[in-house]
């Protein structure tokens, strides 16, 4: 790195540092702020009967919850007849690790994909993944979420909320839901775009770094596949 | 499990959930602001020669960085007299491993 950099005394140094924490302080309480207005939001009931394909057949949306009364579902861009996302799979990388802990909060997590079941399974073994991951293929799942749209809406602000046009079919998200004892199911959250952008572990420590993302507005430019970075051991140059 | 909650319909949802959408944007651009403001901090040179034992041996802070020009150490609290480290940083180390195989 070439280092032009203001380099100052250790003193200097805790000084400055201490003038930043007051603001992360800040930032960390407005966090949780908006996590309790997030939990304040309404609900919406969830009236439709959705069926998906997993590792053991048909799978009912109540079935996802795996006994737990939250469920978390990442809306993974897969379509039908297209490559899964590298950029979803810089995303399943951060949260296939953590999910064994959400489980300990009352709260399962799965992926939801358009392409078929087969195609899933083919790249989630490829990948080394252990989250569940399921097909919405043959369902309104994903268009009655706002994570897949028809051809003609490609170009219309329906996407995060009606703020941006999707651009393509699929697009990224996550969505939240809850049971309640007699088994209906409400939908609590969805959130889309730079939405997701929190849920990503490798940013928040890219952040950290004195080249930070280093994107220049080329949205992640730089991310493969986890096996497909070319400088990977025992990989020809 | 849970408390009663106020139950709308779909539309009433969105609106709801659009209000809390640009707080949502708010804070995303805060978060930018944040992280430029640290990259401008300025910097301590680090000037202290430091040994490190790992599994090649002794390793410098300068190998630490493994052919690259920046470097995260996190500070993961395992004491020389505890069984094992904290499951606090666990929770947190183990968000870090890539690809997570179990």
């Amino acid at each position: 790195m070439t280092q032009s950099h203001k380099i100052v005394s250790h003193d200097q140094w805790i000084e400055a540092r201490k003038g930043l924490l007051a603001k992360e302080k800040e930032f960390t309480r407005l966090r949780d702020e908006l996590s309790r207005q997030r939990r304040a939001l309404p609900w919406e009931r969830v009236e439709k009967e959705y069926l998906f394909d997993g590792s053991g057949g048909k799978e009912s949306l109540a079935q996802l919850f795996a006994e737990k009364s939250q469920l978390i579902v990442y809306h993974f861009m897969f379509p039908p007849d297209g490559e899964p996302c590298p950029h979803c799979s810089f995303w399943a990388d951060n949260f296939n690790p953590v999910i064994v802990h959400i489980n300990h909060r009352d709260a399962s997590m799965v992926a939801i994909s358009r392409a078929p079941y087969e195609r899933i399974a083919a790249y989630k073994q490829r990948m080394g993944w252990s989250f569940k991951w399921l097909s919405s293929g043959h369902n309104s799942f994903n268009y009655d979420f706002g994570a897949s749209f028809t051809p003609g809406e490609l170009r219309e602000p329906v996407f995060n909320f009606g703020t941006q046009a999707p651009g393509l079919q699929d697009r990224e998200g996550a969505s939240v839901f809850a049971k309640d004892e007699s088994g209906a199911i409400f939908r609590t959250y969805s959130t889309h775009g730079r939405g997701i952008d929190l849920l990503n572990t490798a940013y928040n420590y890219i952040d950290l770094l004195p080249k930070g993302r280093d994107e220049n507005g080329r949205n992640q430019y730089w991310v493969r596949r986890h096996d497909e970075y070319e400088d990977l051991p025992g990989r020809p140059a | 499990m849970m408390q009663r909650h106020p139950v709308v319909s779909h539309d009433e949802w969105i609106t709801a959930r659009q209000a809390l959408l640009n707080k949502e944007k708010e804070f995303t651009r805060l978060r930018d602001e944040l992280s430029q403001q640290r990259r401008h901090l300025p910097w301590e040179r680090v000037d202290k020669e430091y040994v490190f034992e790992g599994p090649k041996g002794t390793e410098t802070l300068a190998q630490l960085f493994a052919g690259k020009s920046q470097l995260i150490a996190y500070h993961f609290m395992f004491a020389p007299d505890w069984d094992a480290g904290c499951p606090s940083c666990s929770f947190i180390g183990l968000a870090y491993r890539f690809g997570g195989m179990p």
